[in-house]
């Protein structure tokens, strides 16, 4: 039976195209079975000594080390439950670092945060600039660049695939992941790890007997259940507004497939549910293989997982392949190369909002996709003809030489380089397009090379006095590059790609064919970055320790009078248990850490660079685009991006941490305190100037964050190992505060779009009117005693039928003024508890995850009540998705105003709409069976070392006060749009088995 | 032994490649041009640079204008003959709501796009003689023109935010200098001024026509230019208006009597009325010979677009595949705007009751569709992909005409300004306005240019002049003694400069 499984994941791996690893892989594999005393006869014991060899061994099996050995993440636990990324490896494992997975499309971006934002979140552009940096063996991961928004007139997604680059690792090619939270840690990393750093080691070669590992499961994402809604509850919905506000000409206009209630299409049964909500099948499997001897070793991994979302048939499947070799050609000499590749292929969901975002050209939205299956079914037929393919790949290499010079002096040169390149080709044909199709195709790469070199000396006075230098040179060159071209209304569907001519000896050479008018963009960036750094760590007799770094960086992204920075940091350990409690058996270790750092934050932009600056501005809010004006390339100063001027600097964080670690009574009880502050500072930020020089704002530095926060961890075995039962039970949660500090040029408030940042408050607070009932009768609404006017929204007078929104300023207009800040997008606590318990061979572990304090404004609830506003205006709002014919919204919670008021009283930026987001999950139970532990099994089979079988259920319950489907499912910066693909409770059967 | 002198061989040689990446060539290492923005060291160098620049200006200005359609909101929703179809931002404006806070009047009442033009413009005046000195290629005559066109350009865009905001800040140079002192709100009576004596200055030294055989202008022939950028009778124009919107209609008597006797210069022609409502006519870049002044945004250079034309307010099926247009002219306007049944723009014929409807499609039905404008891409026929390539015209040579005739009457001067009138009457197939005409002649060119120029932007600017040479309607005297004509402006716009007070009106 094991065989055969065996055997079919060899031939999947040879087959998915990496051929040349996969039959290196068999062979190995064929050799160890015919070879099987090869290992141990190949140890050369004559021609080196056994000091040698271990001295050796250590030194090829280090290729990158681990960075602490707290703050890492329970693989055993995650590896057994269905999860694709990074983000999903770690959600609610590490305290401080919290996850926002905001749909559940396999493979869409999702949001990281390491204690708080250290930058304001607007929009899904500034993501990149609070993420934590995320190291795989030591390579840090390279991102999107955010330039695509730029040309994009809806920021929903990024241009092209927008597929997480974080989704390209498996679970079970990870050894650890670990989160950095001290200071001098961070600073040895650098600007890249000032939002903080994940890091993250994948398995590694091991020398000694060849071990062959299959992990493999299936399983299935419940299909979700929903309460669908046909026009008939859409009518009976509006009627009351139309009874108490509408007049004949609102009649007159009112929506034609409402209005017939003999349609149906419309008004018959609801049942699109059945072809937008799926079970939908998962499965992955995978291989690695491990081995070599003393002077060489190696490790072969190959994977393929499909992921899927219950909902509008999204899906995800991924190849990885990963191979490392580590050498010793001479006892002072290593050699490590390190290599992943991934391919990812996506599919994406179907949403209208999504679709025309992209093409930006709207078609008339004024009747919906009815709710029967068949009209739903007949529209997704003609997806057949459509085109939308995302595919990722991805490379990791890392070459690593490491010299000995002398027993104490160490060199190393390190080469890494991440690429990963995105296509995207979508064609939508006309019947989808309201007669007009559309094709678009997006190409674009990220590309970072680092050199790195480091020379380390161990110098030790005596035993107890030691000392350990580390100099180091890091150069970093980081190319971001898209091309993206679009079209529309091609001369047929048939034809779904950009026919262009391919003689270049004609005048009319890659000139697209068919009479159409494509419209082509690209963009490139470029960054360098020169880092070099000294550390000095000093021990004294394992008791205390202080450790310092000075580093100095120049980045191409700084204006050449401020392009380096000189930045420190230090921390001091002291070892309690050393020191104090030596002889005391019930403390096992009691460490008291505390660091500060400063940390340069990296710029991305090369407009910072350059000043004073001209580009192409030639776009309006409909047409952000546009290139040329009669056909002529201009120029101008950027307006509408707004003025940088000379003198931008570096921003920095500083933080401090100060951690205590414990445990007690031979490491059965453990508990783990951090306190810190970090404040991220001289931050850009566009801030206004008078409108009369033509330009949106100037972008200046001197914004400023803080962040503070407590993150407790306290575990033990609460029956412990020794018992046949046991019970190992731990629980992590993390409090975080932010506080706008510092505005450029002095300002206290700063109005961004529908945010207000203060100094003194949190930067994650919504700024809306307070809601107080609505005006019944004309008597309640106030008038000005001094001008006789009547309270007015911005000057549109209150009428019965409108919200009451508090006057705060007591001035008989409701305007900005009166918008209060309130409610907050970042959760104050966050965390999870993992229990583990176990009985002979079977294994029961189960995961709590929990978020309280955050809010979130329900977008969904306030358009649906704005219909008259958002079906009027042909804009995306307008757009109504199949899947909103059904009761999402609590429709009891809202009072009725008048939808045709000019005060426009739906919107959404009113506490009517925000409610409280707070939530508790069971997000993963699994229980296992070690296999091996059946008498006779081991007998069998003499190289078995582990068979384990397990299920598991992901996301399986949840309690929130929420309205809306999940509390998860929310926007970056606080919004629920509805648009979340469901976490859908999702049940795998797994196998893993070690030789 | 052996292995270590190898290793000392290695190690120095990494040793010596280590220190050689000193900070010097690491600083220039981390020189690295932007490639999507070019720094001040690049510009102004060359020919290019002032090409791109002026180019540049003509953009901003096509952006300020098209942006949410602002030219036809502006010029044609206020009070106006078109009615939203079911919008309530613009029936707000039709209202002159203009305080409601939809997110479309927020962006109407900020004039940053409008400054973003006058900036542009000093630049290019007070930068074009760097190029000059540095670039052989480029011509004084070149340069000559250039700031012409950029001075014509700022005073147009000073000249279209007094006639919507009244006293605007007067900002005569580019202040380039990362400052950006707040400034006050000048008299309009200055701003138009300084307007004025631009425009003046600049008139002498613009073409009738660049490029004319055998020049170039940028390299480029006259095929090119034409109807693209302004011209000598462009800047009289605008003069005509600017003294025509202060009630100086000595002045615009003077400038648009220019613009008519020289309009052969530039190779102008009345245009026939299927010239005006086809659509490959006067709107789209196929026939253009009566514009002054327009802007472009040619289907065949990748310029058109869905927004910022008339007819993404306008039209709907059977042209597009929109269901309902976003504003239409009710039936009974149209028979009222348009009682000669021989009119070739649209008629009635009373006897056999069928119409003429040039102006519109659709009569028939309840909504009917303004389809004098409608250039469709290229100005095609399948409306299947609705983006449009049509001009934005200014002015045009019958609107200059009938702006004269309206100069000429409020003078007292009404044969010759009846005159005028006919030229445009006789074109559209109508009776001529004659001696014994009981109509005021001043009511006959309103209500002329009513109908010639429906759906150009001009419509609430033609009722305010009217409205003040006339006096009779009390309701509007109002509005124009209490300044409602203007537009407030945006509160974004107050709060990033103290010294900017609200308009009275709307306070």
């Amino acid at each position: 039976m094991i065989r055969r499984i065996l055997g079919i994941s060899l031939v999947t791996v040879v087959l998915l195209g990496a051929s040349p690893m996969g039959v290196l892989a068999y062979n190995s594999y064929s050799k160890l079975r015919t070879m099987p005393h090869f290992l141990q006869d190949s140890l050369e014991h004559g021609e080196v000594d056994e000091l040698t060899l271990n001295f050796l061994r250590q030194r090829i099996n280090n290729a990158t080390k681990r960075a602490t050995l707290l703050d890492t993440v329970d693989m055993k636990r995650v590896t057994s439950l269905p999860l694709i990324s990074i983000p999903q490896y770690v959600k609610g494992a590490l305290a401080g670092l919290h996850v926002q997975e905001n749909t559940g499309e396999p493979g869409a971006v999702s949001n990281l945060v390491w204690r708080g934002l250290t930058a304001p979140l607007f929009s899904n552009k500034d993501l990149n600039t609070v993420q934590p940096a995320v190291y795989v063996n030591g390579i840090p991961i390279s991102q999107d660049h955010a330039f695509t928004y730029d040309i994009q007139k809806y920021a929903y997604n990024r241009l092209g695939p927008a597929t997480d680059l974080l989704a390209g690792i498996d679970v079970n090619n990870i050894e650890s992941i670990e989160i950095i939270k001290d200071p001098v840690s961070l600073a040895k990393l650098g600007p890249l790890a000032a939002n903080g750093a994940i890091w993250v080691r994948t398995k590694l070669a091991k020398s000694g007997e060849r071990q062959i590992s299959v992990n493999s499961y299936y399983g299935l994402v419940q299909k979700s259940k929903v309460s669908p809604m046909n026009a008939d509850y859409e009518n009976k919905f509006r009627a009351p507004f139309y009874e108490k506000f509408g007049n004949n000409d609102n009649q007159l206009t009112y929506p034609g497939f409402l209005a017939d209630s003999t349609n149906s299409n419309y008004y018959g049964a609801s049942d699109w549910a059945d072809l937008y909500y799926k079970n939908a099948p998962i499965y992955n499997v995978d291989l690695s293989i491990t081995g070599g001897s003393d002077r060489a070793n190696f490790r072969f991994f190959g994977a393929h997982a499909k992921s899927a979302s219950n909902s509008d048939d999204a899906k995800f499947q991924r190849y990885n392949a990963s191979f490392n070799i580590n050498m010793a050609p001479f006892s002072w000499f290593t050699v490590s190369t390190i290599f992943n590749a991934t391919r990812i292929d996506r599919q994406r969901n179907r949403s209208l909002r999504d679709r025309f975002a992209e093409t930006g050209y709207l078609p008339d939205l004024s009747t919906p996709i009815a709710p029967s299956k068949n009209v739903y079914g007949a529209y997704l037929n003609q997806f057949k003809d459509a085109l939308d393919d995302n595919f990722t790949n991805i490379i990791q290499a890392a070459l690593t030489f490491d010299f000995k010079i002398y027993k104490t002096l160490n060199f190393s040169t390190r080469l890494n380089v991440d690429y990963n390149e995105g296509f995207r080709d979508a064609f939508y044909p006309s019947t989808l397009m309201e007669t007009n199709n559309f094709v678009s195709n997006y190409y674009g790469y990220n590309q970072r090379l680092i050199f790195a070199n480091n020379l380390t000396y161990n110098f030790d006075i005596d035993k107890k006095h030691v000392f350990n230098f580390d100099l180091g040179t890091t150069y970093q060159d980081d190319v971001n590059r898209f091309s993206y071209a679009k079209a529309y209304d091609g001369p047929n569907d048939f034809i779904k790609i950009n026919v262009v001519d391919g003689d270049s000896s004609k005048d009319i050479y890659l000139m697209p064919q068919g009479g159409i008018n494509v419209y082509r963009w690209n963009n490139k960036e470029q960054l360098r970055l020169f880092s070099t750094f000294a550390k000095v760590d000093y021990d004294y007799d394992n008791i205390f320790s202080l450790n310092a770094v000075l580093r100095y960086d120049g980045s191409s992204t700084v204006q050449m009078d401020n392009r380096w920075i000189f930045t420190p940091a230090f921390s001091g350990k002291w070892n309690l248990k050393n020191h104090l409690f030596a002889d005391q058996e019930q403390v096992s270790n009691l460490t008291i850490r505390g660091g500060w750092a400063r940390i340069a934050k990296l710029l991305t932009s090369s407009r910072y660079n350059t000043g004073p600056q001209y580009q192409t501005d030639l776009g309006w809010s409909g047409e952000v685009g546009m290139p040329s004006y009669n056909g002529f390339a201009a120029i101008s100063r950027p307006y509408s991006n707004g003025w940088i001027g000379y003198n931008i600097s570096w921003p920095y964080v500083d933080q401090t941490d100060v951690t205590v670690e414990s445990s007690f009574f031979n490491n059965r009880l453990f508990a783990n305190v951090s306190v810190y502050n970090k404040s991220a500072n001289n931050q850009i930020i566009a801030t206004p100037i008078p409108a009369e020089y033509g330009y949106t704002g100037q972008y200046l530095n001197g914004l400023g964050i803080n962040n503070k926060g407590l993150e407790v961890t306290i575990g033990g075995q609460i029956i412990p190992t020794s018992k046949a039962f046991n019970w190992n039970s731990s629980i992590n949660f993390a409090f975080n505060k932010n506080s706008l500090t510092s505005l450029p040029n002095g300002l206290q408030n700063l109005a961004v779009n529908d945010r207000l940042l203060s100094v003194g408050h949190a930067i994650d607070q919504y700024w809306i009117y307070e809601n107080q009932g609505v005006y019944t009768s004309a008597d309640q609404i106030p008038v000005d005693p001094k001008t006789n006017r009547v309270l007015n929204h911005e000057g549109v007078a209150f009428q019965v039928g409108d919200p009451i929104w508090k006057d705060q300023n007591g001035d008989f207009v409701i305007d900005a003024e009166d918008r209060v800040r309130k409610g907050n997008s970042m959760p104050k606590l966050t965390g999870s508890w993992m229990n583990q318990v176990s009985y002979k061979g079977f294994d029961l572990s189960a995961q709590f995850y929990f978020s309280v304090g955050q809010q979130v404004l329900n977008q969904r609830a306030a358009s649906k009540f704005n219909f008259i506003n958002n079906e009027n205006i042909n804009s995306l709002n307008s757009i109504r998705e199949i899947f909103q014919w059904q009761q999402d919204v609590d429709i009891e919670k809202y009072p009725v105003y008048n939808p045709w008021s000019s005060v426009d009283p739906y919107r959404v930026e009113q506490d009517l709409f925000l409610e409280k987001a707070s939530f508790v999950k069971l997000r993963a139970l699994t229980l296992g069976y070690e296999l091996s532990r059946i008498a006779g099994l081991k007998q069998r089979m003499k190289t078995l070392r582990r068979a384990y079988v397990y299920v598991s259920g992901t996301n399986l319950a949840t309690i929130t006060n929420f309205s809306g489907t999940d509390p998860e499912l929310i926007d970056f910066n606080g919004t629920y749009s509805g648009y979340g693909l469901a976490l859908a409770p999702t049940f795998t059967l797994g196998v893993k088995i070690d030789l | 032994m052996k292995t270590n002198i190898s290793r000392n061989t290695y190690a120095a040689l990494l040793l010596a490649v280590l220190t050689s990446l000193g900070f010097q060539a690491c600083n220039k290492k981390l020189d690295v041009p932007s490639s999507y923005v070019a720094s001040e060291t690049l510009q102004w160098e060359s020919i290019t640079d002032t090409r791109s620049a002026l180019i540049g200006v003509y953009g901003l200005t096509r952006a300020a204008l098209a942006n949410n359609n602002a030219h036809w909101i502006y010029g044609e929703m206020r009070y106006g003959d078109f009615v939203s179809y079911n919008r309530g931002d613009l029936d707000a404006v039709y209202n002159s709501d203009l305080n409601a806070s939809f997110p479309l009047i927020k962006s109407l009442t900020d004039w940053r796009r409008f400054y973003a033009v006058i900036n542009a413009a000093s630049l290019l005046i007070e930068r074009a003689p760097d190029v000059l000195a540095k670039d052989k290629r480029y011509t004084e005559i070149n340069m000559k023109y250039d700031i012409a066109q950029a001075r014509t350009l700022r005073a147009f865009a000073y000249f279209y935010m007094v006639r919507i905001w009244g006293d605007v800040p007067l900002l005569t140079k580019s202040f380039d200098d990362g400052q950006f002192i707040e400034r006050p709100r000048t008299d309009q009576a200055a701003v138009l001024a300084f307007a004025e004596s631009e425009l003046v200055k600049a008139a002498q030294d613009l073409p009738f026509g660049y490029a004319e055989y055998p020049q170039t202008y940028y390299g480029e022939e006259y095929s090119r230019w034409r109807a693209v950028l302004f011209t000598k009778l462009s800047a009289y124009s605008i003069l005509a208006h600017i003294a025509a919107w202060q009630g100086k209609y000595v002045d615009t008597d003077v400038y648009a009597k220019y613009v008519l006797d020289n309009y052969p210069k530039s190779a102008l022609v009345y245009s026939s009325t299927s010239n005006l409502t086809s659509a490959t006519g006067i709107f789209s870049t196929e026939q253009e010979r009566s514009q002054l002044a327009a802007f472009t945004f040619t289907y065949k250079l990748g310029e058109a677009t869905s927004s910022g034309h008339i007819e993404s307010l306008t039209l709907a099926s059977p042209l597009v595949s929109r269901k309902m247009p976003d504003i239409y002219v009710p039936k009974d306007s149209i028979s009222k705007i348009f009682p000669d049944p021989n009119d070739t723009r649209f008629g009635v014929d009373t006897i056999s009751g069928l119409t003429r409807t040039n102006y519109f499609t659709n009569y028939a039905g309840e909504i009917p569709i303004f389809s004098k404008i409608k250039v469709i891409r290229d100005g095609v026929s399948d409306g299947s992909y609705a983006i449009f390539g049509s001009n934005l015209i200014f002015t045009r040579l019958e609107e200059i005409t009938l702006l004269r005739a309206e100069a000429l009457a409020a003078l007292g001067m009404r044969d010759d300004s009846m005159r005028l009138l006919n030229i445009i009457r006789a074109n559209r197939g109508i009776s001529l306005y004659n001696q014994t005409s009981t109509q005021h002649i001043i009511d006959a060119i309103f209500e002329e240019r009513r109908r010639e120029l429906m759906g150009e932007g001009w419509r609430w600017y033609d009722q305010i002049r009217y409205n003040k040479i006339r006096q009779e309607d009390p309701m509007f005297n109002k509005l124009i003694k209490d300044q409602g004509i203007l537009w407030p402006i945006s509160s974004e716009v107050l709060k990033k400069n103290s010294l900017l007070v609200q308009n009275t009106y709307w306070k």
